[in-house]
């Protein structure tokens, strides 16, 4: 049994999460296979790339379902960047395709006037709702890195964790919904800092 | 507003095992083991580490796969790879050994198509296009293949070309400027900053610290990287086992000659910036 099953739904860098999650003792695996990933303690959903195509391959590997349902079992669920996204209802990147709808909300461009392809990458620091009492209050103002073109605007603003700052516009860079944990940034690549939020969930873990 | 959120990317020129660079993208040095070096750039904070594989056609592509799959397993930032990337495949292996994005540069020179196909994909934002710019008769020229081939392709329509085709981010190098330490070539940033939108990487020429305030007016550089200021600031960091390396242009390590860079770091660096 694992600690973390990391779904291989063939988008992004999973190799770079499970070298993280290795890194602080958590045991975990690459896999798109439903036996593996319901015995699993946690699961997380990575991901780079387009929505509507990584709907498509969660799809054809019949993992739907599998995901949907390890949510309603109540343990962790964790998505990063794309992984994040595909737990909304739907995203402007691709319309005719419709995400987990596990978090009520929608994904839309940055959005900025007479600018198009706008993407962010690099290193933003994260501003955490002080109030929430989370494990991220000790990483705020900690810079993260991100990549993406698409930003998470959850219906219920409550549940948005933290926050980052890209050419002066605010956007959601991390929610807790329920058993839900999702990052816009990725943890796995925001060094020391990042590799703090594998150890919290760790601490989740092994209780 | 100036352009304080420059990144800061080593470029680590790689043979094999080795850490080597050049001048001109010509005549390459060993350095030393290039693990020792991105580990060294990784405790500095970096904001991400990008490997150029100088003869990847010339040698076995799994050393660069089993040198990233090593890496990965120590150091947390993004690390871009690149370097006689062929074909969707070779990027797919580098993907999965844990690469999170990847430069294209000669073969998308001679199939344009590969580039878009790339994109569509591996998404855009995993898809830099590297242009390697010589400059002749007043204009910039692409070269290929680690600047050892011409093309009479103009830097200015290409770099067009590309972000219609949907690169996220140009890796650009002066050639002329390139190991040098004679500053950034900014005849070539100030041809291209009103060009595109997308952003660039610039490369080639950092020497002292006056060479990142003249550039920071440009606001489509997001990052800047470096080599040789930070490699020959590392030399001394390291000890050299000579008898382990098998091949390599060794004699400048070996003569323990100073070299003409001021010692650098990337936290100097960082400061320069935080402080303009």
């Amino acid at each position: 049994m694992f600690d973390v099953a990391i779904i291989n739904y063939e988008m992004g860098n999973l190799r770079s999460i499970l070298s993280a999650c290795e890194a602080v003792g958590l045991k975990a695996t690459i896999t798109d296979n439903p036996k593996i990933i319901k015995k699993s303690k946690s699961i997380i959903l990575p991901g780079v790339g387009a929505f509507n195509q990584a709907i498509k391959n969660i799809k054809k590997k019949k993992l739907f379902r599998v995901i949907l349902d390890f949510y309603y079992s109540k343990k962790p669920v964790i998505g990063i960047c794309l992984g994040m996204q595909i737990l909304f209802e739907e995203s402007e990147e691709n319309l005719n395709t419709k995400g987990f709808g596990i978090i009520k909300g929608a994904v839309r461009e940055f959005n900025y006037r007479n600018k198009n392809n706008v993407i962010n990458i690099g290193w933003r620091k994260i501003k955490v709702k002080k109030f929430k009492n989370t494990y991220l209050d000790i990483l705020n103002n900690k810079k993260f890195y991100f990549i993406h073109k698409f930003i998470c605007v959850p219906n219920d603003k409550n549940i948005i964790l933290a926050h980052s700052n890209y050419l002066n516009k605010k956007f959601c860079a991390a929610v807790k919904y329920q058993n839900v944990e999702a990052y816009q940034f990725h943890p796995e690549k925001s060094g020391i800092n990042g590799i703090k939020i594998y150890k919290n969930l760790k601490k989740k873990i092994m209780i | 507003m100036t352009n304080k959120n420059l990144r800061i990317i080593p470029r680590l020129d790689i043979k094999g095992q080795n850490l080597v660079k050049g001048i001109h993208l010509e005549g390459f040095r060993a350095l030393g083991n290039v693990n020792d070096y991105i580990e060294k750039y990784y405790l500095e904070e970096a904001d991400e580490i990008l490997l150029n594989d100088v003869v990847a056609s010339l040698y076995n592509r799994n050393t660069l796969f089993n040198l990233i799959k090593k890496i990965t397993k120590k150091i947390f930032i993004p690390l871009i790879a690149g370097g006689g990337i062929k074909s969707l495949k070779d990027i797919e292996f580098l993907l999965s050994s844990g690469a999170d994005r990847v430069f294209l540069n000669s073969s998308i020179i001679q199939n344009p198509r590969l580039l878009s196909d790339a994109v569509k994909y591996f998404g855009s934002s995993t898809i830099i296009v590297s242009i390697e710019a010589i400059k002749s008769k007043r204009k910039y020229f692409c070269l290929t293949n680690s600047g050892r081939e011409e093309t009479n392709l103009e830097v200015n329509s290409w770099i067009k070309q590309v972000e219609d085709m949907g690169a996220s981010e140009i890796f650009l190098t002066s050639v002329d400027m390139d190991g040098t330490g004679r500053g950034f070539d900014i005849k070539l940033i100030s041809q291209i900053n009103n060009l595109i939108s997308i952003p660039i990487i610039i490369s080639g020429g950092y020497g002292k610290t006056t060479d990142i305030k003249k550039i920071l007016k440009y606001k489509k550089i997001s990052a800047i990287s470096i080599g040789s200021a930070l490699h020959y600031s590392s030399i001394k960091n390291f000890k050299y086992n000579f008898n382990k390396f098998d091949e390599g242009n060794y004699e400048f390590l070996k003569s323990q000659k100073k070299n003409k860079f001021n010692f650098t770091n990337i936290k100097k660096l960082r400061k320069i910036l935080d402080n303009v």
